[in-house]
């Protein structure tokens, strides 16, 4: 839950408040695919998630899980309803400013990793500041920077080939850490990994979770839900149950 | 201002602290575009056979075209520098078939004449037999063949170039005597059997017997003398109607032909000098230049067939790229990259190639045209403009080719690409 500390974290860049206002909020937000035929794979849902919460979407294969986490993402258009992140009213806006709005407030990490094979560790970091207009040499140093973060000021120059899994992941984590986002979205980030190497990487996600960031995290994974705060159970399209966990 | 949970490290667990780095900080204008080829480049580079292998379409293109105008450039050089030598010190008057009917012809004191202008080598006048001539060593004619006669000067042979292997040409002296003399080429003489002129051998003409005086090999890019007989001027002089109308042949200094056509008409004929065709070499000149610039249209068109062809090949391997990459895709879209951004990243890769192709491309025909001028001893002409037309036309080709699957690139949906 969100504590009403002062305590100061520049990584995360923009001054705000993280008390103050919900960082998501869904109203009726529903998704309809056209077809043919027409399939309904989210039924309006509303929900709010807090700044610095981290919650687990739990629910069976086929249940709208990943239809929800790309309409967070803004990587999909919702067809009913209304999703302000952090008080912009997405629907509103047009592609290039949602564009601008998932780069600048959301970092992904993808359960198949999505690294480029043929560029180095620091390279797949740096390549998410390229369309913000940064620098060679600032994206160079963040991406070191926020390779060291997740233990891999060693694997700089590693290409993803050449990496273990856990390694694979934490290389994709430093990449949604590279612009500094307010809300991590995960999708099913430990489905290609070991129960050891899950391990580290779930407790890196938990450790910056601590550090302030908003992590919501899709699972069909109990043990890995359970380490959340909040786990929205979505069953059949529709939200079922939402519950705080004892952390 | 940010405020922070309590966390781990509050509760003394061990665990990566997120280090105080930098913000996002907007660089100076245009480094996003900078860094979408620079990331097209990476791209590239992560593909290079792929890229080297679509970039030879390009590439063979450029060559061709490059290649093409080089060679174009370096032979009409070549040939412009031959030309000087031998055509551009040529003219012909000539007279027309109502004057030849009529009876117009000129004397030797009129060819005379025309030798005495300034600028003339040599001058002199020819005229040919409209039916081939048939030519026997005997009277009996027990073996003829035929071949093609013509009357002509001492100073048309001059003028002409004319060289022998037996004997040599006949004089004014022959010529104002009437004498019935002849020269054969070598190919005739072959083939009636002269193997000399020991003896003072004779050849028969339609009949009439002549004394040969010479075996003459025809001039180079003289064919009509090929396998031909010469005698005198004298059908020339009586404006035969059973030869040609007659022809004033002038060989001039360099330079000098211009001056020479306006005036050797008035020289060859005075009482109708308008009546006459004169023919110089700038008339020659346009009419090669004419011949130039349609091979070279011909050819251009072959180059740009096979650009049209290597830019299809381009935009088909980077259509099927987009299909292969919609993951990437879709991740950079996840990341920030808006569509024009994926848009332009993909017209980048296939400018790079473009560029690249354009640069080999450019370096092959150099070659080309370099091999070729070396093997025919041709001095190389080629414009400094090309060398950078070839990579800068692969760019925009490359700019062309890439753009319809770049914009199907940027129309891909990242929700799509990225489920797992």
């Amino acid at each position: 839950m969100v504590d009403d500390s002062t305590l100061i974290l520049p990584s995360l860049g923009a001054d705000r408040d993280i008390s103050a206002a919900a960082l998501i909020e869904l109203r009726g937000v529903g998704m309809t695919y056209p077809g043919p035929p027409p399939v309904q794979a989210l039924r309006p849902v509303d929900l709010r998630v807090e700044a610095a919460e981290y919650v687990a979407i739990v629910g069976p294969s086929g249940s709208g899980k990943s239809t929800l986490l790309h309409l967070l993402g803004l990587l999909d258009i919702p067809t009913a309803g209304t999703y302000l992140l952090d008080g912009h009213d997405t629907s509103e806006l047009k592609e290039s400013a949602r564009t601008r709005l998932r780069a600048e407030k959301i970092g992904f990490i993808f359960q198949a990793f999505h690294l480029m094979a043929h560029r180095t560790a620091t390279e797949n970091v740096a390549m998410s500041l390229v369309y913000q207009g940064v620098s060679r040499r600032r994206r160079k140093a963040v991406a070191r920077s926020k390779l060291e973060l997740v233990g891999l000021a060693h694997r700089l120059d590693a290409l993803p080939t050449t990496l273990s899994g856990g390694e694979r992941q934490r290389v994709a984590i430093a990449r949604a850490l590279a612009a500094e986002p307010s809300l991590l979205l995960c999708d099913e980030p430990t489905g290609n990994l070991d129960s050891a190497t899950a391990e580290q990487v779930l407790t890196l996600i938990d450790s910056l979770h601590d550090q302030g960031l908003t992590v919501m995290m899709i699972t069909h994974d109990e043990n890995v839900a359970a380490r959340a705060e909040r786990i929205v159970t979505i069953r059949d399209g529709s939200l079922a149950e939402d519950g705080l966990t004892s952390k | 201002m940010v405020r922070r949970k309590r966390g781990a490290h509050e509760k003394g667990i061990a665990v990566p602290r997120i280090e105080e780095v930098p913000g996002r900080q907007r660089s100076r204008f245009g480094a996003g575009t900078l860094g979408i080829a620079t990331e097209a480049l990476a791209s590239l580079r992560g593909r290079s056979l792929r890229s080297w292998m679509t970039a030879i379409g390009i590439a063979l293109g450029i060559a061709a075209t490059v290649a093409t105008v080089g060679l174009s450039a370096t032979s009409a050089a070549a040939i412009a520098e031959r030309f000087d030598a031998t055509e551009a010190t040529r003219v012909t008057v000539s007279f027309s078939n109502a004057m030849r009917d009529d009876g117009d012809a000129p004397g030797f004191e009129d060819t005379e004449r025309v030798r005495g202008l300034n600028g003339v080598v040599d001058a002199g006048m020819e005229c040919s037999s409209d039916e081939e001539a048939v030519l026997s060593r005997t009277a009996e004619q027990y073996y003829t063949r035929t071949a093609p006669l013509y009357g002509a000067e001492p100073g048309t042979l001059d003028a002409y170039g004319f060289t022998f292997v037996e004997g040599g040409p006949f004089d004014e002296g022959h010529v104002h005597r009437g004498d019935a003399v002849a020269l054969i080429d070598a190919v005739i003489a072959r083939e009636l059997g002269y193997a000399s002129l020991d003896g003072g051998p004779m050849i028969y003409i339609n009949g009439e017997s002549y004394a040969v005086m010479g075996i003459f090999e025809a001039p180079t890019g003289e064919a009509q003398y090929t396998g031909s007989v010469i005698i005198g001027p004298r059908p020339c002089i009586e404006a035969d109607p059973a030869y040609s109308p007659v022809q004033v042949f002038i060989r001039t200094d360099l330079g000098a032909a211009d001056k020479v056509a306006e005036e050797a008409p008035l020289a060859v004929f005075p009482e109708l000098p308008g009546e006459l065709s004169v023919a110089k070499p700038s008339d020659l000149r346009d009419f090669r230049k004419g011949v130039e610039s349609e091979m070279q249209a011909l050819l251009l068109g072959l180059a740009a067939v096979s650009l049209v062809i290597g830019a299809v090949s381009v935009s088909n391997t980077a259509l099927v790229s987009v299909m292969e990459r919609r993951s990437e895709i879709g991740l950079r879209r996840a990341v920030g990259a808006a569509r024009r951004s994926v848009a332009m990243q993909f017209v980048w890769e296939s400018t790079l190639i473009g560029l690249g192709g354009g640069l080999v491309g450019t370096v092959l025909g150099v070659d080309v045209v370099a091999l070729v001028s070396l093997l025919q001893d041709w001095q190389i002409v080629f414009d400094p403009v090309l060398l950078a037309a070839g990579p800068a036309v692969g760019a925009v080709v490359g700019v062309v080719a890439g753009a319809y699957p770049a914009w199907r690139a940027s129309r891909i949906p990242p929700a799509v690409t990225l489920r797992t």
